[in-house]
């Protein structure tokens, strides 16, 4: 009954928050942000000032009073004290490494602390594990890394972040729930279901491999970035000369289309994952590969632009 | 966060608690601060060294061994100090399971708690300074939970600043808070090692009393201070006799009566009794105060109705000429004389007495007589007396303090047939020159008799007066100042100085205020205080005065520790050239959005041109400062030119004044 009443209210909260600040990709932390109620260990030193006022009422002694009167006033005063130590705070949506299905996505989030030391703030995405960083004024803005878990492949966007603190006396609790504008690539699980098969004409399982040499070696090349390192021609390197990459003659018959239809049988997840995982092995092979999907073709080529151009193909199918 | 893994904090809640606790052992055991050692050490290794916590049955029988030491030390579990006994050493075995943030948390709540008991205690300024230590300790220990740079100075500039934003609504709450009665009857604190009056009284009870230095009350007079030898405090009436110990009437409430109507003039003061217990209140005869917790009965004392703990302040009305008649016949018991077997010779004298006189005011001249002529000496050390102490007083060592001659005569009164009885309290005082009130000290306590007269009703005799009477005219401080007893408990009471007498009434000056300002701010003060400063005391006002006094700190707090970040980097030439352009709107020429200032000055050359030559000056004072590094000397000529003329008719008044300029 109470996690019933506690998911309504939070529902609630959710949902009206939503309305209030809908995603950007930078914000001030201001009175229109910031939430402040007592801690739970808030609660626990009003209860013993009840418990003081208690003890000066039945014994008509001013001093305990005074104590009281003294130690709620110094509430009173810490919410401004917290309040200050999250307002005026700017936050900024990083970018966010592409991930693999079920690893955690880090988001970059820069933090400027404006014009005041800020004390313990903890980060972190609602109900997931919480950073804590402090930042003075003078050494100026910091980034830090928000874990968030994936699940599904596809375009991601994480929940509202939390940024909160319970300084100076950790009696209230000041926290914003700003959602920001972050969004990250989440590529499928590799899985090899089906062993890779080459799908040229030669019909044979036959992977081509780069140990064989068996393709013909053409001329030097200014290296580029995206190629492989394992043809940069590391002798010239030595010499002192610019990089170069070695290039070869592919045979029209080595190079290998990812296809689709091959892994017939497999659901449309599980073929992605191995179409996935396939991918990389191509490319930790340095091999040339192309993709073939309902609706996706991609011609062959080699190197990492051509690994994420594959990925992206298949985290947004 | 993990408490455990925290040592700063652990560091600091340690220090915070035995802080907390230390000023308590005035009252608690001793061997508390050693459970606390203990328990500390205990989990510091825990931290430290990765000790286990004590399983469930070891720290039950800490416990049980605790509360064990508590019933043996206070023979009671359910006296104040007990309670606190036990307070403080569920604060100090808590460390023993201190394991997440929620019993760090719990240690700290119960140490702020048992600093506020420690105040039931001792209420003085020392006290207080005190507690506000403690209470910033526990301060500094509940911020390092909260900071990651937790270094002293830092959590001190920050507590500092709370502490002063928060001093006018603490101020403001204490003044106006309602101060009501006791909710429910709570344990008193007893009162260890305070000297004071006792209820009940032997040969040399007061003597001993004598040799405190401590202070036992303060009144003001309303008018003029009456003479020291009429200053006689009247505390209690001891009429029970069982041979030896004189004591008060076991049910003093039987006999409530109404309170004398104090006939004009009278005397008017108020008297501040010093923090203690306090079951009856002292006036001089006859008086009458003005309280409603306190009743008057038949042997005219004033008795407080449930006994009234820390100090208490009343205003008397008193006449001194007025008899105390005014209720009773004397009682049976106001004869009785204990077994008939002692004090024989005394009890021979005084039926001689009675044989010679038939009248008892002969009688009890005759007892007077008896010792003027007798050489008694007043002496604060008198010897031990032995089962017929009033026969060996009376006829062997003849060296007493003033409850030997007190109850000696009692006692041969009463076996005169004149019924009689003791009365202790006060006599004298010392007069605090400076700030006009009477100071009295413990060692002005006093015992005297009254004696009943047909038609005179109960009539003050002070046989210590007709022995010593400089004691009545100068006061015990003048006459025994040079005997060894004398505040020998007090070794270095400052009374002892001729020249240190100036500062103690100083500092006594101090308490005195802190006494009535701040110990004694009840009900009435407040009423008397808020109609002083609001004139009246309604909604309106109260709102207002909150409003300002509560209101405005907060705000001023607000103001400074959350104002927005300011716009740093404003340009301030283009802040200028703005005004520029929205003074020349009230002119009637207003710059169209996107218009260019060269653009804008073409255009109020065509229309206005008596502005022209103004705002050509201005436009080229702020182009010039849009292209010219902001640290140059000519920017800042620029800027402070653009600022002065950024109204026109600056601009005319300048250029008329100068000569030769021409618009």
């Amino acid at each position: 009954m109470r996690a019933k009443i506690t998911a309504f209210i939070r529902g609630r909260f959710d949902a009206w928050l939503e309305k209030r600040s809908p995603p950007c990709s930078q914000l001030l932390l201001n009175q229109r942000r910031i939430f402040i109620i007592p801690s739970r260990a808030g609660g626990g030193y009003l209860l013993m000032l009840f418990g003081l006022l208690l003890l000066a009422i039945n014994y008509q002694n001013n001093l305990i009073f005074a104590i009281t009167f003294w130690l709620f006033s110094l509430f009173l005063v810490a919410i401004l004290h917290t309040y200050a130590n999250l307002s005026g705070i700017t936050l900024r949506a990083g970018a966010a490494e592409p991930v693999f299905a079920g690893q955690a996505a880090a988001f970059h989030l820069h933090i400027e602390p404006g014009q005041r030391d800020r004390h313990r703030l903890y980060l972190g995405f609602a109900d997931q594990a919480e950073v804590c960083c402090s930042l003075s004024a003078k050494a100026g803005g910091s980034s830090v890394l928000l874990k968030f878990p994936t699940l599904k492949r596809g375009a991601m966007r994480p929940g509202r972040m939390t940024i909160t603190t319970r300084y100076p006396l950790g009696i209230l609790r000041c926290w914003g729930a700003p959602k920001l504008d972050w969004h990250c690539l989440v590529y499928p699980q590799a899985k090899c279901l089906r062993p890779l098969l080459n799908s040229a004409a030669e019909g044979e399982g036959r992977i081509p491999d780069l140990a064989r040499d068996s393709d013909e070696f053409s001329g030097f090349q200014r290296y580029q970035q995206g190629q492989s390192p394992r043809r940069i021609f590391w002798k010239a390197y030595a010499k002192g000369q610019e990089l170069q990459s070695k290039q070869f003659e592919q045979s029209q018959a080595d190079e290998l289309i990812l296809d689709w239809d091959e892994l017939e049988g497999l659901g449309v997840e599980d073929r992605l994952s191995t179409l996935c995982a396939w991918a990389l092995d191509c490319n930790t092979r340095g091999l040339a590969f192309g993709l073939s999907m309902p609706g996706v073709n991609i011609a062959a080529a080699g190197g990492g632009d051509q690994l994420t151009r594959v990925l992206r193909a298949l985290a947004l199918y | 966060m993990n408490a455990a893994e925290n040592r700063h904090a652990v560091i600091w809640l340690l220090l915070a608690q035995l802080l907390a606790i230390l000023p308590l052992v005035a009252v608690l055991p001793f061997w508390i601060v050693a459970v606390w050692a203990g328990a500390a050490w205990w989990y510091w290794r825990i931290i430290m060294v990765g000790w286990s916590f004590p399983i469930a049955a070891v720290k039950g029988l800490l416990v049980i061994a605790s509360m064990v030491g508590v019933y043996l030390s206070f023979a009671s579990l359910l006296a104040l100090e007990a309670m606190v006994a036990i307070l403080v050493l569920a604060l100090i075995l808590k460390l023993l399971e201190l394991k997440t943030e929620r019993d760090h948390w719990l240690v700290l709540m119960l140490s702020y708690f048992v600093v506020a008991c420690g105040l039931l205690f001792s209420q003085q300024i020392v006290d207080v300074a005190l507690a506000l230590l403690q209470i910033a300790v526990l301060l500094l220990a509940q911020q390092t939970m909260n900071r990651d740079k937790a270094t002293v100075t830092s959590m001190l500039r920050s507590m500092a600043a709370m502490a002063l934003q928060s001093l006018p609504l603490m101020l403001l709450l204490f003044v106006i808070f309602p101060r009501i009665g006791p909710l429910w009857t709570m344990p008193l604190p007893g009162g260890q090692g305070q000297t004071g009056m006792s209820d009940s009284l032997e040969f040399g009870d007061i003597a001993r009393l004598s040799q405190s230095g401590e202070l036992a009350f303060r009144v003001r007079f309303d008018g003029e201070l009456p003479s020291s030898e009429s200053l006689y405090w009247r505390g209690l009436v001891l009429d029970q006799f069982d041979g030896r110990r004189w004591s008060r009437n076991a049910w003093p409430s039987k006999n409530k009566v109404t309170p004398p109507d104090i006939v004009q003039p009278a005397i008017k003061y108020t008297v501040t009794l010093e923090s203690g217990l306090h079951e009856w209140l002292y006036v001089l005869p006859v008086g009458k105060i003005d309280r409603s917790d306190v009743y008057y009965n038949a042997q005219h004392q004033w008795l407080s109705k449930r006994a009234i703990s820390g100090r208490v302040e009343y205003t008397a009305a008193s006449n001194f000429r007025q008899a105390l008649k005014d209720n009773t016949e004397p009682e049976r018991q106001n004869l009785q004389l204990g077994s008939r077997s002692e004090n024989p010779q005394a009890r021979a004298l005084a039926l001689q007495w009675q044989e010679n006189n038939a009248d008892p005011a002969e009688r009890v001249a005759a007892a007077i007589h008896f010792f003027e002529t007798t050489a008694f000496e007043y002496t604060l050390t008198p010897m031990v007396l032995g089962q017929n102490n009033v026969d060996e007083f009376l006829f062997t060592t003849r060296q007493g303090y003033c409850e030997h001659f007190a109850g000696s005569f009692v006692y041969l009164m009463r076996a005169a047939g004149v019924p009689a009885r003791i009365v202790v309290g006060y006599q004298g005082g010392e007069f605090n020159k400076r700030d006009g009130y009477l100071l009295v000290h413990q060692s002005d306590a006093h015992a005297w008799a009254e004696v009943w007269l047909d038609g005179r009703g109960w009539v003050r005799v002070d046989p210590t007066a007709t022995v010593a009477p400089s004691r009545i005219r100068l006061g015990a401080d003048a006459l025994l100042g040079r005997q060894s007893g004398y505040l020998k408990d007090s070794p270095m009471s400052l009374r002892r100085f001729e020249w240190a007498t100036r500062l103690r009434y100083f500092v006594d000056n101090i308490n005195y205020a802190w006494a009535r300002w701040v110990l004694n701010f009840d009900g009435d003060t407040q009423n008397s205080f808020l109609r002083g400063v609001l004139g009246e005391i309604n909604p309106q006002r109260m709102l207002i005065a909150v409003m300002l006094i509560g209101g405005l700190p907060l705000a001023l707090a607000a103001f400074f520790s959350l104002r927005l970040p300011v716009r740093q980097h404003e340009d301030l030439a283009a802040r200028y050239y703005l005004r520029s352009c929205r003074a020349l709107s009230r002119r009637g020429i207003v710059r169209s959005a996107g218009e260019t200032p060269e653009d804008f000055l073409a255009r109020v050359n065509s229309e206005q041109a008596c502005w022209a030559a103004w705002l050509a000056m201005q436009t080229r004072l702020f182009s010039e400062c849009c292209y010219i590094p902001q640290q140059s000397a000519t920017y800042q000529q620029n800027l402070r030119q653009l600022k002065r003329f950024q109204r026109p008719r600056k601009w005319l008044e300048h250029s008329e004044s100068v000569k030769g300029f021409k618009r």
